[in-house]
């Protein structure tokens, strides 16, 4: 695992998911009146944990290995480093995302 | 140091994991009911002290998914709303007394149009019912 392709993925998911909740959040008073808002915000909900599941190991992975390179590379290190805070932002989305089902 | 390093990461990446994974924050999980606003608190209160009852919202809806579920044309059927009376001192209930508390708070009620009609309700029976319109 040399390249930053799967922090890549993981970046756009994140960034979705956390658009996702924000737009839920300022849109909550009017956007369940659409009749299968319910079901996207729990499809979204689950997507979130199973991100949050497979980046936790992906950063694990990539941190191992970008830290204990001989020389290192700051565009791996910037990448992890961004992810991590996309990481935990996903973390508080999945949470809120849950308070927002029946 | 980088062994250290790691380590820190590491622990970094596997903190959230406790919060999002625990199941005791699972069961944490508010269970939404009729929390009466500021507004009506203040009615009931008022109320209260001027005909000297003992009166308490006793209504257990889960408030938000109803409003909405009503403001979208989702429920058929108008719940109640419920209010306790508490008969510390064991006197005779005076129904008119009750009338005249219901008909005030019916009319200052903001939540009116949400609701069929109110009940009191004492020991599980109801001693006053009025409709709303």
């Amino acid at each position: 695992m040399n390249d930053i392709r799967l922090l890549k993925t993981q970046l756009f998911l994140s960034l979705a998911i956390i658009l996702f909740g924000i737009q839920n959040y300022v849109l909550n008073q009017y956007i369940f009146a659409l009749s299968f808002y319910e079901t996207v915000v729990k499809v979204v909900l689950a997507i979130s944990v199973l991100t949050i599941l497979l980046s936790a190991i992906v950063l694990i992975l990539q941190s191992i290995v970008f830290i204990n390179r001989k020389i290192i590379i700051k565009k791996e290190e910037r990448y992890l480093a961004v992810n991590i805070a996309l990481y935990y932002l996903v973390v508080f989305t999945s949470l809120y995302l849950s308070t927002q089902l029946r | 140091m980088k062994a250290f390093l790691t380590f820190i990461v590491v622990v970094i990446i596997i903190l959230p994991l406790f919060i999002l994974l625990n199941p005791f924050i699972w069961g944490m999980r508010r269970i939404a009911t009729y929390e009466p606003s500021v507004v009506t608190s203040n009615l009931i209160d008022s109320l209260n002290r001027k005909s000297n009852l003992d009166i308490y919202v006793d209504t257990y809806l889960d408030t938000v998914w109803y409003f909405r579920d009503i403001r979208y044309g989702k429920v058929d059927k108008l719940a109640n709303f419920n209010l306790g009376f508490r008969n510390s001192e064991q006197k005779t209930i005076d129904t008119n007394q009750i009338k005249n508390y219901v008909t005030a708070f019916s009319q200052k009620f903001e939540h009116k149009k949400y609701f069929d009609s109110i009940l009191v309700t004492s020991d599980n029976s109801i001693i006053y019912q009025i409709k709303m319109k």
